[in-house]
């Protein structure tokens, strides 16, 4: 679970930005998280994040079970 | 000089959903060069207009564009970074008492320049986005969504306290939501990452409102059944239901989803004939051929439409519907 805080901002500062910014949020990131491990690609000219791989297959099939 | 034809790819070097696209380009075979408006890596040599020689270099590779194939304007691609200069010396001051002068004029001729560029080079190729389009106006967008039949939600810009007590006072729906009239916030740091929703304002939370604040965008709530995010593409639509009805935190919005252990609900979605046709109105009047489409389905079956990002992520539709949207991007480009 993202832990999301809102970003603390005083009234006078509020009275001159749009509503939205009242609800403004922020997380620490962390080294495990995705935006945290990047790299760059020369091939693709691009920055790769890394997503996290805490369960990459959701459930395996045991395709010799299925029944045609 | 390189003369093979290439694809023009037009992008930032964060944007993950170009690197998909590239790895299809790869598969098949199709050579392209990327420019990236956030890095320096291309750098602009040489324009002729009417011998057609617009001159970028590239790991060490000179390419004319005059040259390509196909256009993917995914992004603006070009930037000042493209150009040889010192920015530590562009920040000294040259007009006695107007610091900043040089510098605004600096961007000026840029733009005018890259403009160009991007106007010159989609003739007579295949584009994917548009430059002029890439960044429409949200207001003027609900304008011509109107003018097509197309519902929306009541919309105000309000700049005090007593302008929402008014709506509020006034409105069938049961709250007013909030959100960016441009983009919303979404910003990265090396170490924070700040975001802004669209968020619910009600005559309770007032309280802890300023009394007067900038022009800020407010709608009546929808009451939604579930919410559409659609992927549009040279008239074909590829459609995701989000089921972000069920939970609290995304009742409002389905992008304040933080529960990575209980992913929401989504499911490829086909559109109606007349919410398709009230689309692709405009998508024509916007000179568009691609973005990515927010709507609410509401309790009563209606199509309401909010907002289209002519360059909004598509790896969120495409993965979970398994659309293999960017193959299809690049079997066009």
């Amino acid at each position: 679970m993202i832990k999301l805080k809102k970003l603390p901002i005083s009234e006078p500062q509020l009275e001159n930005l749009p509503l939205f910014y009242n609800y403004l949020i922020y997380n620490e990131l962390l080294p495990s998280d995705p935006f945290y491990r990047t790299a760059y690609s020369e091939k693709y000219s691009s920055i790769i994040f890394y997503t996290g791989s805490d369960k990459p297959i959701s459930k395996i099939v045991d395709t010799t079970e299925i029944k045609r | 000089m390189e003369n093979d034809e290439k694809i023009l790819v037009l992008s930032r070097q964060d944007d993950g959903s170009t690197s998909n696209v590239i790895e299809w380009l790869v598969t098949y075979n199709k050579p392209y060069i990327r420019l990236n408006t956030d890095d320096d890596k291309a750098r602009l040599h040489f324009l002729d207009i009417d011998d057609r020689e617009l001159t970028v270099s590239k790991h060490g590779e000179e390419i004319n564009l005059f040259n390509i194939s196909s256009i993917w304007h995914r992004r603006r691609g070009f930037s000042l970074k493209n150009v040889a200069i010192n920015f530590d010396e562009l920040e000294k001051g040259i007009l006695f008492d107007t610091p900043n002068y040089h510098k605004n004029h600096i961007n000026s001729e840029y733009k005018v320049l890259t403009e160009y560029f991007h106007y010159i080079l989609q003739q007579d190729v295949t584009a994917i986005g548009n430059y002029v389009s890439t960044d429409v106006n949200k207001l003027i967008v609900l304008e011509i969504a109107k003018k097509y039949n197309v519902p929306i939600p009541k919309s105000y810009v309000v700049t005090t306290k007593d302008g929402i007590r008014r709506i509020l006072a006034n409105t069938e729906a049961s709250f007013v939501v909030t959100k960016a009239i441009s983009q919303g916030v979404y910003h990265f740091t090396d170490q924070y990452g700040y975001y802004s929703y669209t968020e619910r304002i009600t005559e309770e939370s007032l309280d802890e409102l300023p009394d007067r604040f900038f022009p800020s965008l407010l709608q009546e709530e929808i009451k939604k059944k579930y919410e559409l995010r659609v992927f549009y593409l040279n008239e074909e639509f590829y459609a995701m239901a989000i089921f972000s009805q069920k939970r609290a935190d995304t009742v409002v919005d389905f992008r304040k989803h933080t529960d990575q252990e209980n992913p929401q609900r989504k499911v490829p979605y086909n559109l109606p004939q007349h919410v398709k046709q009230g689309l692709i109105d405009i998508m024509n009047e916007l000179q568009l051929n691609t973005g990515s489409i927010d709507i609410l389905v509401d309790e009563d079956n209606n199509y309401i439409f909010l907002e289209v990002n002519p360059v909004g992520q598509f790896g969120m539709t495409s993965a979970p519907c398994n659309y293999y949207l960017e193959r299809k991007i690049a079997k066009i480009l």
